[in-house]
């Protein structure tokens, strides 16, 4: 793997090595719970053992007799405290319609059933053991095929939901010369950012500031105000560094509001560090899906039918689904469609974001069906891709701004040496293991929200971004201040970009790979605002000459940035912290989407069957790349971590008790540098100012999608077994 | 609330310490396991007696033939000791030293506590068994030594008494032409606890004969064995391929793997066979490359 900083070509921005890089390695950075507060005292959750049900009883007696102990919260004593709250994907701000301590009802193992609050964490901790609980217990239904799970069409649970549809799906397949008909499965899984879940509540009066890692400074603002049902001027969110999130900081967890309830009564500020182990279970994950894919077509390999239908599981109450249906639809040229998304209710905490929600899970089905498309057919992987391209989408026939992903398999295929593999299934080996090389599409779609900043150019040449935006590992930090010394013609040394504090101009959450976008065009924006004022239209005009001709001490704009095409009040919901990203498939006029092409080369041992990945290989196109250095350190991020929902990451579930049951990082596998051999990222160049006026597609998610399908068919060609469950063991390839 | 934590100065005090405070006192060194069991409460002791002050228990020594390690001597300590270094016929024990934990567990958990946590996966104890090492515990009532494949009872459970401290575990030089390897199967490559380790060590003659042959084998069986069978295979003769295999063959008649949840038991027998082979012949082709 080359340490060198790839070379901006093309349209790409310089490679600067990420601000944050020295502070993040020194103990510099500090993060929510590192922020020092006045006499903190300590809180710990105690977690429900059963999975449905209720609370018979609660016996705070022997807890209570802990030195230290200060509080203890239960549905006893806090079950009018906490406001309804409407889940994020449905408009509202949280992960989930479960307001713990609300009653004595028990929704899912694990959830929070006691709050203690005490002088140290070991008081709280101690005093949380000892809480004695009393259940009525029900049988839960843990997920697919357990008993009393309730299946909904989710058209009939949302209203926005669409299940994309064109042409005459059941007769072009009943006549299709070649047919794939397959069902596949991938694992729960929970995001695991190496931060836990922390709240630091700190009361001044009726001003509240909440220390906590978040995506979303002005959703948790406005969330949490409207939970303990206080405005959200008096709540400030403060989140500088946030130490891996991938979507499990973006909605208001109940955690939040319960400790800032325990900080009010106690009359002091309160700290929180969830366990991992209820990290599980507090927070959201990444539901198991089940998905039928159905391919047809004609003898030379042009597809004539497709249909995908995808069962997800969620919580009893909430609605939550991924639906990526609404991307695997529009990938291929093909013009008999159809696709179904039904949810599956089981007695398990409300799923959520994770790093690329829709297109992890179903690009898996895609691109697998896809590739046994391609052996039905005996027709190379990449050239099946090839004959069915498109730049126009089948459902609605709306032309894509671009689409490069041919030239990113023909340039990932160069490089990965793809011409040098024998087609047949089981032909390649090297002494005693069997060789597989396997590619699959990636995608994503290219999304942005309204944003706001402020950007302030002094005398002394220094420039100050202000975005209430968030550094969430994807280089905001770097990004942001590069975009703006660039615009201004300022040294990039002398940036200088605040992030992660509600008081700043609001910015849309970190999710859906949208901040580059959605933040750079808005901070360019106001740049040019600076450039007028001084009258410098002239893109290598010296605005800080202008500025100190006009005897000026510093010149500040505030800007607001709309992408094209919101819906009408986007603006207002930008600042009550709903924005949410448009673009990708939602646009009536164009689709936008980034491309990439993934191929894995697989080793498995003949005998023993275990399974190493010598190579991998990315290329991808995403608009204008802002820096070529943060970029590709987040698609390689992605391709191993897309390595690792193939072949490591599985959330166990104990199916009797709907309980999770490997809630650590020791058994919760996800690869360490050991597992990890070559990797190579390209990234080709492409220009798109149809997307927005700087051309940035995003790149977050991008990474880890087709992973697992490129590495579940390179087992296939080393093997000659085709696995549709994931993740891929050595136990499967022996049964 | 918790435990009452005793630090004790010297062996004789921790030991009489343990002897008046009962069953219920646990010893504590590195606490990389101990923390974690009274986190989770599979153990929750009354008292803890914290070793980690006791002097000389640490290090290791080479004098008269003999080495020593300390039982207070970290694993990152092994790992690093030039004697065991990459190239030496011991580099088996640093093969197995690097794979425990991570860096911030192997700079903390110690060579006596991994011995006394009697895990049958305990990755250190195939190459000492492998090295015919010993060790001595110091009680209330004096010193006895042992060899340790006679410390193992069951998972988790060893002779050692509750007042019983191990003070050093050590092994002799090992003849010319010997060499000693580790291979461990897990998940993934590092911070993973072994589905199965297989420790070898060959000592050869001049004419290329086994002169003496250990295979001890982690995860195989409630304890770390050894495979009595496949090494009586290999000594005397010439360990070909063919002699190798059959060595193989002989070491599942004395594992007897359980099904968990990381494998099943068919599953660890597969991979005893494969890497006992494995082991035996990286042992042949140091012994080779050190003679040339």
């Amino acid at each position: 793997m080359s340490v060198e900083a790839p070379a901006a070509t093309g349209n790409m921005g310089e490679p600067h090595p990420r601000f944050d890089a020295r502070l993040k390695v020194t103990g510099g950075a500090r993060y929510a719970s590192d922020m020092p507060v006045d006499n903190p005292a300590y809180a710990y959750l105690v977690t429900s053992a059963i999975a449905r049900g209720r609370i018979v009883s609660i016996n705070l007696g022997e807890a209570q007799n802990v030195p230290g102990v200060l509080h203890i919260m239960t549905h006893e004593n806090t079950s009018k405290d906490v406001k309804d709250s409407k889940l994020f994907s449905d408009g509202g701000f949280s992960g989930t319609s479960i307001i713990p301590l609300q009653s004595d009802k028990v929704w899912h193992d694990g959830q929070i059933v006691a709050v203690v609050v005490a002088e140290t964490y070991e008081a709280a901790r101690e005093a949380g053991y000892r809480v004695k609980i009393e259940y009525e217990a029900e049988q839960p239904s843990a997920t697919f095929e357990s008993n009393g799970v309730q299946v909904q069409a989710a058209a009939d649970v949302k209203k926005t939901h669409e299940d994309p549809k064109v042409g005459d799906f059941d007769g072009a397949f009943a006549s299709a010369e070649v047919k794939v008909d397959a069902t596949y499965f991938t694992p729960t899984q929970h995001h695991n950012p190496i931060e836990l879940f922390t709240t630091t509540c700190a009361w001044a009066g009726d001003k509240l500031t909440v220390y906590e890692p978040s995506q979303t400074m002005y959703g948790m603002k406005n969330g949490i105000a409207s939970q303990l049902g206080i405005e959200p001027e008096q709540v400030r969110v403060v989140s500088n560094f946030v130490g891996g999130a991938f979507g499990s900081k973006g909605s208001l967890t109940p955690r939040t509001a319960l400790t800032a309830i325990a900080a009010r009564r106690v009359g002091r500020p309160v700290k929180l560090v969830a366990t991992r182990q209820q990290g599980f279970t507090i927070a959201t994950y990444r539901a198991e899906t089940k998905q039928r894919v159905r391919l047809g077509a004609s003898r030379d390999g042009k597809l004539t039918a497709l249909s995908h239908e995808g069962w997800e599981v969620t919580s009893r109450p909430d609605n939550y689904m991924v639906a990526g249906t609404d991307a695997t639809t529009r990938m291929y040229d093909v013009a008999n469609v159809q696709s179904k998304v039904s949810i599956v209710h089981a007695d398990r905490n409300t799923p959520g974001f994770m790093r690329s929600p829709p297109e992890l899970p179903y690009m898996f089905g895609l691109e697998s069906a896809i590739d046994e498309l391609a052996y039905a057919l005996d027709i190379d992987p990449i050239e099946l891709r090839r004959k069915n391209d498109t730049m126009k989408e089948p459902i609605k026939g709306l032309p894509y701004t671009s689409r490069s992903v041919m030239q990113c398999f023909d340039e990932g295929a160069k490089s990965f040496g793809w011409s040098k593999r024998e087609p047949k299934p089981g032909s390649m080996r090297d002494g005693d293991w069997l060789v597989g090389l396997g590619c699959a599409m990636s995608c994503y779609p290219t999304q942005m929200a309204p944003s706001s900043a402020r950007v302030r150019l002094s005398q002394n040449g220094e420039l100050r971004v202000e975005t209430a935006s968030h550094e969430i590992g994807n280089g905001a930090y770097t990004v942001i201040g590069q975009i703006a010394a660039e615009r201004l013609g300022v040294p990039y040394e002398k940036v200088s970009v605040v992030l992660g504090d509600s008081d700043y101009p609001a910015a849309p959450v970190s999710g859906g790979s949208i901040t580059t976008a959605s933040v750079c065009n808005c901070v360019a924006e106001a740049c040019d605002a600076i450039r007028a004022e001084l009258g410098i239209n002239d893109p290598k005009g010296d605005v800080l000459a202008a500025l100190k001709s006009r005897g000026r001490g510093a010149i500040e704009r505030y800007a607001e940035w709309t992408p094209k095409g919101v819906p009408d009040g986007a603006l207002a919901k930008l600042y009550s912290g709903q924005a949410m990203p448009t673009g990708g498939t939602k646009d009536k006029e164009r689709i936008m989407f980034a491309f990439g092409a993934e191929f894995i080369e697989v080793r498995v041992h003949q005998r023993t069957r275990e399974i190493r990945v010598p190579r991998i290989v990315g290329a991808f196109a995403a608009g204008r790349i802002v820096n070529p250095r943060t970029a590709r350190s987040q698609l390689m991020g992605g391709l191993i971590w897309g390595v690792s929902s193939a072949l490591h990451e599985a959330t166990e579930i104990d199916k009797r008790a709907a309980r999770y049951v490997n809630k650590d990082l020791a058994e919760y596998l996800v690869p360490v540098n050991a597992d990890i051999d070559q990797l190579e990222v390209f990234m080709i160049p492409e220009e798109d100012h149809e997307v927005n006026p700087l051309g940035i597609k995003g790149i977050g998610e991008l990474g880890n999608v087709g992973t697992n399908a490129a590495v579940a068919n390179a087992v296939y060609h080393a093997t000659g077994k085709r696995i549709r469950d994931l993740p891929i063991r050595l136990e499967t390839l022996l049964a | 609330m918790g435990f009452a934590l005793h630090e004790a100065k010297t062996l004789a005090e921790a030991t009489m310490l343990a002897r008046d405070l009962g069953p219920d006192a646990m010893f504590i060194a590195g606490g990389t396991d101990l923390i974690i069991q009274i986190n989770r409460r599979v153990n929750t002791p009354r008292d803890v007696i914290d070793l980690s002050r006791i002097a000389g228990l640490s290090g290791i020594s080479h004098a008269g033939g003999v080495f020593r390690i300390g039982a207070l001597t970290k694993h990152k300590t092994v790992e690093t000791y030039p004697a065991f270094g990459f190239g030496t016929p011991y580099a088996g024990l640093r093969e197995a030293a690097r794979v425990v934990g991570g860096h911030q567990i192997r700079n903390q958990g110690t060579v006596g506590g991994n011995l006394a946590n009697a895990s049958p996966a305990a990755d250190l104890i195939p190459p000492l068994l492998a090295l015919d090492a010993e060790l001595d515990l110091v009680g209330p009532s004096g010193t006895r030594t042992l060899p340790l494949n006679a410390f193992f009872l069951g998972p988790r459970r060893s002779v050692r008494a509750h007042d019983e401290i191990i003070t050093e575990v050590r092994f002799r030089d090992l003849p010319p032409l010997s060499a000693i390897a580790f291979l461990k199967a897990g998940r993934r490559k590092a911070m993973e606890i072994s589905i199965i380790s297989v420790a070898a060590r060959l000592t050869l003659e001049a004419d290329g004969r086994c002169r003496d042959a250990r295979i001890a084998l982690g995860a195989a069986a409630p304890t770390p064995i050894r495979a009595r069978e496949a090494e009586a295979l290999l000594e005397g003769g010439v360990p070909d391929e063919g002699v190798v295999a059959m060595s193989a063959r002989a070491a599942l008649t004395s594992v007897s793997p359980i099904d968990d949840v990381r494998a099943s038991s068919e599953y660890r027998r597969l991979l005893v066979a494969a890497l006992v082979p494995r082991a035996l012949k990286i042992c042949i082709d140091r012994i080779k490359s050190a003679r040339s």
